[in-house]
């Protein structure tokens, strides 16, 4: 993933609908300011930016802003895209998306526990390590799944997997989702053994929350089905 | 009260003060003593806070105030609007306690200790570059928890900080003492301090990542005895 | 191998550019790396909630009791000065 230096992207007309994650309460993440919610009387006010611009989401860069709650949006322009986000000037919440809840959120983190249980697996495999694979083939939970990771842990690519695995397991148990995907994607790049393997997991995680949220599939083709891994 | 135009040299200047301290400005010079005492008690405070940055002592800073102020006085007819009236009050001000600092042969192993960078946070709050996988990341039992609400902005807390902003190398002082303290804009520091936009931000990022550190060390060691 | 991708901010670093990302001096991509990194890192989210926390307590600090006593020698001063300033 690269920003084209000077980083103007293609704009498009004002009145864009996407996708904007807020922290509860539907409080901007990193400003910590209240947006205005939409009521019966119809949507949320409009916000313009003072000094930063609105940001959202295409369904395809869900998974880098992942947050509790998700919301509908409209931004105004010009709207321009970049790599993980668009851009406006001005933005409002139009529908807050009622099957994104915490329930979900947990379940994405204990998603991609699972799925990077797969790698570890096979890796470790590829190593002669196959009693080590059966043990966390064999785990039921995400505390299982983190202590027999942990016990495995070790330097070799397969041990390595199994070190990612026990953090991510370990994060998505304390239901730090965002956390325990962004480790999966690291892992994906020494699964994979390439820097582009992270963006490719970012694409399938951002599939998978589209599902679970009931949302448009996302423009590009996605890796492999948005259905967790588990046992 | 419309401001009358300064007569202007080769371009008009961009007026940074606003109309009231303008007024206040032409005041001054037509000798309205009620102005000037509005105006001295207005910034008392914040020129004596200034002054301590380089002063070993309060009383020496408002001494320093009071010799700035005749300074002040003596410029005013050359004001011409382009700053904000304190910034341009604040620059003779950090001037004259630097003068006087140096006069009282407060040495100045600061300013070599302020060059240092060195970073914000000590390294080993992360994991080393040899790390299988979380390399510069917050090392577990480093990495920043809550501090306690209540105790933030109790008394003795707010003393703390007073100490830990007494400690700053001067130019870090200085800086936190403008832009956090008395809320002046960048703009306003560099005019006042004779520094540039990136200085003043160097120097506000050390000032507050070393007062934060402070605060952790004292938070942790009241849990400590707790 | 290394998972470490140069476009990845590592705690390390995220904590020295806190004041440019405050200040909005970051650029458009340092400031998206800066926030992704946030998203992931509950350590750094509650580093810049500390750093906020630090601004506000020294903001605190205008309660001071400096007492703005403007002296009579300060008066005496403007009376010396204005006598030589108004013709």
């Amino acid at each position: 993933m690269r920003f084209a230096t000077g980083a103007q992207g293609t704009s498009s007309e004002a009145g864009r609908h996407a996708w904007k994650f807020l922290a509860p309460g539907a409080v901007a993440p990193f400003a910590g300011t209240r947006w205005p919610t939409p009521s019966a009387a119809g949507p949320g006010a409009w916000v313009v930016g003072e000094t930063e611009d609105i940001y959202a989401c295409r369904t395809e860069d869900l998974s880098w802003w992942v947050d509790c709650e998700l919301w509908e949006v409209e931004l105004a322009g010009p709207v321009e895209e970049f790599p993980t986000q668009l851009r406006g000037r001005a933005g409002r919440l139009l529908a807050h998306v009622a099957a994104w809840d915490g329930a979900a959120l947990y379940a994405y983190g204990e998603a991609c526990a699972w799925r990077a249980r797969e790698w570890a697996v096979e890796a470790l495999v590829s190593e002669q390590l196959g009693r080590e694979a059966e043990v966390l083939r064999q785990c039921q939970t995400l505390d299982e799944l983190t202590s027999r990771a942990r016990a495995a842990e070790g330097l070799s690519r397969g041990r390595n997997l199994a070190g990612f695995l026990a953090d991510t397991a370990a994060r998505a148990s304390q239901g730090k989702a965002a956390l325990a995907a962004c480790n999966a994607a690291s892992a994906a790049i020494l699964y994979r053994g390439s820097p582009e393997a992270f963006e490719a997991e970012r694409r399938w995680q951002a599939a998978w929350i589209a599902k679970r949220a009931q949302l448009p599939a996302p423009a590009e083709g996605s890796d492999a089905a948005a259905a967790p891994l588990r046992p | 009260m419309v401001p009358t135009q300064e007569p202007s040299t080769t371009e008009a200047p961009p007026r940074a003060v606003s109309p009231q301290e303008w007024d206040l400005v032409q005041q001054l010079r037509m000798g309205d003593e009620a102005a000037f005492r509005r105006l001295a008690e207005r910034y008392h405070a914040s020129m004596v806070r200034l002054a301590a940055a380089h002063t070993p002592s309060r009383a020496i800073a408002e001494e320093v105030v009071q010799e700035a102020w005749i300074g002040i006085l003596k410029a005013l007819d050359g004001f011409e609007g382009r700053s904000s009236l304190r910034a341009w009050m604040f620059r003779i001000v950090a001037n004259t306690a630097k003068l006087r600092g140096t006069r009282e042969a407060r040495s100045s192993p600061f300013s070599a200790l302020e060059e240092e960078g060195g970073p914000s946070v000590s390294a080993d709050s992360f994991r080393p570059e040899n790390d299988p996988r979380w390399a510069g990341h917050w090392a577990w039992s480093s990495a920043p928890t809550p501090w306690p609400d209540d105790q933030l902005s109790a008394q003795q807390t707010k003393a703390y900080v007073m100490e830990l902003l007494r400690r700053l190398p001067p130019r870090q002082r200085e800086v936190m003492t403008l832009r956090d303290i008395e809320g002046c804009s960048a703009a306003e520091v560099c005019e006042a301090l004779g520094v540039t936009d990136d200085n003043q931000r160097v120097l506000l990022h050390r000032a507050r990542s070393k007062v934060r550190a402070g605060l952790v060390e004292l938070f942790s060691a009241r849990r400590a005895s707790a | 191998m290394s998972t470490f991708r140069p476009t990845d901010l590592r705690c390390k670093e995220a904590v020295e550019i806190i004041t440019d990302y405050l200040e909005g001096k970051l650029s458009f991509e340092d400031r998206t790396r800066f926030e992704q990194h946030l998203v992931n890192c509950p350590g750094c989210v509650e580093y810049l909630r500390q750093i906020r926390q630090t601004i506000g307590a020294v903001g605190r600090l205008t309660e001071e009791q400096i007492p703005a006593v403007v002296k009579e020698e300060l008066i005496d001063a403007f009376r010396h000065w204005r006598t030589g300033h108004i013709k």
